[in-house]
């Protein structure tokens, strides 16, 4: 019977002190851990989202810049055309030499004319005309024929890496 | 002897209490700062949720409005209950971006044309909350119709 009553006295109890602080620990860390993760989450998901968001306003502030370089294009081939359409293309050539607002190729049988818009830090919007030719002009002096969002900045192809010589 | 291991027994009680009381103090601390940590996750990717339905909506009405004969009337074809008042056309949307009428809007979107000379327009679209009304995004544009030889200035 004492025997039986000293083991009783000498099990190990079921909660020892300082068990409850590291299952806390334990526990703080998890669910900080999940806290921190979900944040950082969102936060990368909203950080994206601004950007697709500034990118789509870029574009349309480029957008309505070329739009309004158009119009003066525009403005400049009709005043040209109605002044002397015999002389059209070589008018058109002379003026947009002058004024710089557009690069220029009359060499082709179909004269283009193109210019780009910034749009960002590393991007520009190009626009490509192609002018139709006297007596197929129903639907305007132009036709767009690209517009286009493309890198500004040129890749630079240098992977040289410095390796120790002899 | 009974009474020393009496004297430890209780005073290891007492110290498992201390420590269980310190831990649940702790918790309860950490808890809340974790708490605070998941509603702003949440509110976040409400936040997020809403600009992307807010770039998508009003990229498309923008695409739309990029034609050169559109006007605020013709908004309708996009959205027939949509509700327009001279040069400018009001959507509402629910929560979810179902299209509902004013009373139950979350959202409205303002689509506007203003016919600058008879070649250029210039448009609008912006996505407000309803209340309270704060702008969540907006994109603006120019449409030209190009001249023809038959045009005179």
């Amino acid at each position: 019977m004492k025997a039986k009553n000293n083991s009783r006295k000498h099990s190990i109890p079921v909660i020892n002190t300082g068990s409850v602080s590291l299952l806390m620990i334990f526990i703080v860390l998890c669910i900080s851990m999940f806290a921190a993760l979900s944040v950082s989450g969102a936060l990368t998901e909203y950080r994206y989202s601004q950007k697709i968001a500034q990118h789509n306003q870029d574009y349309y502030t480029a957008s309505d810049t070329a739009v309004k370089r158009l119009k003066d294009i525009d403005q400049l081939l009709h005043d040209i055309y109605l002044q002397d359409p015999e002389h059209y293309y070589d008018a058109v050539e002379k003026q947009l030499a002058m004024t710089a607002s557009a690069e220029t190729d009359f060499s082709s049988e179909e004269p283009s004319l193109s210019y780009e818009v910034p749009l960002g830090d590393a991007q520009a919007l190009k626009v490509v005309l192609t002018l139709n030719p006297p007596g197929q002009m129903e639907t305007g002096y132009y036709r767009i024929t690209s517009w286009q969002e493309i890198p500004s900045s040129t890749w630079n192809g240098d992977d040289s890496l410095n390796l120790m010589t002899f | 002897m009974n009474e020393l291991s009496k004297n430890t027994f209780s005073s290891r009680s007492s110290l498992l209490l201390m420590e269980i009381i310190l831990s649940i103090l702790f918790f309860s601390l950490a808890g809340t700062v974790c708490l605070q940590m998941f509603v702003k996750a949440k509110l976040l990717e409400q936040d997020t949720a809403e600009l992307d339905m807010a770039v998508r909506y009003v990229s498309s009405a923008a695409e739309f409005l990029n034609q050169p004969e559109r006007t605020a009337e013709s908004v309708a074809i996009l959205y027939p209950a949509a509700s327009v008042e001279g040069n400018t056309a009001f959507v509402w949307f629910k929560k979810d971006f179902s299209s509902c009428s004013q009373k139950e809007a979350c959202y409205r979107l303002e689509i506007r044309v203003l016919q600058e000379d008879t070649h250029t327009a210039v448009w609008s679209a912006v996505l407000y909350t309803e209340s309270p009304a704060e702008e969540i995004y907006r994109l603006e544009g120019t449409v030209y119709q190009p001249y023809t030889p038959q045009d005179r200035h």
